[in-house]
């Protein structure tokens, strides 16, 4: 019998799609056996993020509705071994699945699979619940932005109300440089106020952009900061102790060409 | 003449007034008539805020805090407060909040009105409020934990907070302008105490505090000081 996660944020662009990507990914590479929901019904992204758009035939509508069966529906990963795929419908809404159709449905994956991890939609509304209604524990995403670690207390909150257990915190998009001159909330700052363990910092990497929109998460790219980032949260989700990377290794220009060539220690 | 209903609900411009015109003595049978009227009107008076009229009764804090306890917690209904008048003009309670037993309180020794004593229930928070979380009540509260920005604490007594206060206080909501916000750090968003309103200064040079501190109304300001023992017996 696998997990299921939840990956959500209440605010909107802090990550969530992209984090469950290449969490999902970092754990195929751990050889786990990932299945990644889509509970963005409407306005899914996972699928382009991952690169299997192209390859959607039936979703996470047509299984709720039985016009497939799940096995159906799920897209194998191009990629990896393990890794699946259930997308969301893009022409319904998020009120074409019910918390307790989620909860089949997840509840299914995880007779298969190690791993399930569910891509929630922003906000507070019927798709957040859909999502969270499944999930065995919830990893909140946020960034270094007062409006941003606001929405994630909301969530808390409500995750807390759900009988979930306390959940873990990734903080997205960090930028070293700045926090250094105090230009942006540093991670004590954040966690002062959100009070739940940090599940990792994962560091503004221009490479993200890239790699989502060519459909390859980064966690696949050495040399990608924040693709090593999410290879090490995986590995904490798994339960290995693996120490915060260092962020200043960022600073330089000779220590980041050192470190392209493949020279850093 | 027409026998007048016991527990009578009227529209106003702030919500429903809840007439309770009994000449009944007995409080218990007051209470179930409330109950009684509240169950079968629940659909009409869904997310409503409610005024409690008492009529010439006076009833104790105790009691008060019983009526209270069926129309918010049984039905969910805010109660904005307590009034005694002939369904006409909405005078605020004095005092306290309450007009009930609160001399019954004063310390025998000393002979002084009894601040130190509150009559009022205390509810104790053992958590941290987070965004978007709201804690309403009739008396005093004490939060164990963190209030964060976007969480609100609202009470007609008293707000102690062994934590964080970073959200919204209204301490004395029912128009009791003696009551008091202490917290172990007093960060509020917006400080409300009584009928007054306040915020930090805009100011960003303001050092945080470094200890417990007291906001309580003086001279018609909202005054936040260093906490010590003495702070509040003034």
């Amino acid at each position: 019998m696998g997990e299921s996660l939840v990956i959500t944020s209440g605010k909107g662009g802090v990550g969530k799609t992209t984090t469950t990507a290449n969490l999902g990914t970092s754990l195929a590479l751990l050889g786990r056996k990932v299945a990644l929901l889509d509970a963005d019904i409407g306005l899914r992204n996972l699928d382009v993020v991952m690169g299997l758009e192209n390859r959607i035939v039936f979703d996470l509508v047509d299984v709720v509705e039985g016009y497939c069966r799940l096995k159906q529906a799920l897209i194998k990963d191009k990629r990896f071994e393990g890794l699946y795929l259930l997308p969301a419908a893009q022409t319904k809404d998020k009120t074409a699945v019910s918390p307790e159709q989620m909860k089949g449905v997840v509840g299914e994956l995880k007779e298969e699979f190690d791993y399930v991890l569910i891509d929630s939609p922003a906000g507070i509304e019927q798709g957040f619940k859909n999502a969270v209604a499944g999930a065995d524990r919830a990893v909140i995403v946020t960034t270094p932005e007062v409006a941003a670690v606001r929405d994630a207390d909301r969530i808390i909150g409500l995750i807390e109300a759900a009988e979930l257990p306390a959940p873990k915190l990734i903080v997205n998009r960090i930028r070293p440089s700045m926090v250094k001159k105090g230009d942006m909330m540093d991670i004590d700052d954040m966690l002062e106020i959100l009070a739940i363990e940090l599940l990792g910092v994962v560091p503004e990497d221009e490479m993200i952009v890239v790699s989502t929109n060519r459909g390859e998460p980064a966690a696949t790219l050495q040399g990608s900061r924040a693709g090593e980032a999410y290879r090490n949260i995986a590995r904490r989700i798994q339960g290995e102790p693996v120490p915060l990377m260092s962020l200043e290794a960022e600073g330089g220009l000779l220590k980041r060409l050192k470190k392209l060539m493949g020279f850093s220690s | 003449m027409v026998k007048r209903e016991d527990v009578i609900f009227k529209g106003t411009k702030t919500g429903v007034l809840i007439q309770i015109n009994s000449e009944q003595e007995d409080f218990e049978v007051v209470k179930a008539k409330l109950a009684n009227r509240l169950s079968s009107a629940e659909r009409f008076l869904q997310g409503a805020e409610v005024t409690i009229d008492i009529g010439g009764r006076s009833l104790s804090s105790r009691q008060l805090l019983e009526l209270e306890d069926i129309i918010y917690q049984r039905y969910g209904l805010k109660v904005l407060k307590v009034i005694h008048g002939e369904g006409g003009e909405a005078k605020e309670p004095a005092g306290e909040g309450f007009s009930g037993d609160k001399e019954n309180w004063s310390p025998s020794e000393g002979g002084r009105r009894g601040e130190e004593v509150s009559p009022e229930a205390t509810l104790l928070v053992k958590r941290t409020l987070r965004s978007g979380q709201s804690i309403r009540y009739s008396g005093n509260v004490v939060v164990l934990g963190d209030v964060n920005p976007g969480a609100e604490v609202v009470a007609s007594g008293d707000i102690i907070v062994m934590g964080v206060l970073r959200g919204v206080a209204h301490a004395g909501a029912q128009g009791n302008d003696r009551a008091v916000v202490a917290a172990f750090r007093l960060q509020p968003t917006q400080l409300r105490i009584g009928n007054y309103i306040s915020r930090p200064p805009d100011n960003e040079s303001n050092e945080p505090p470094s200890g417990p501190e007291v906001a309580q109304i003086k001279n018609g300001l909202v005054v936040v000081e260093a906490y010590q023992p003495q702070t509040l017996s003034g």
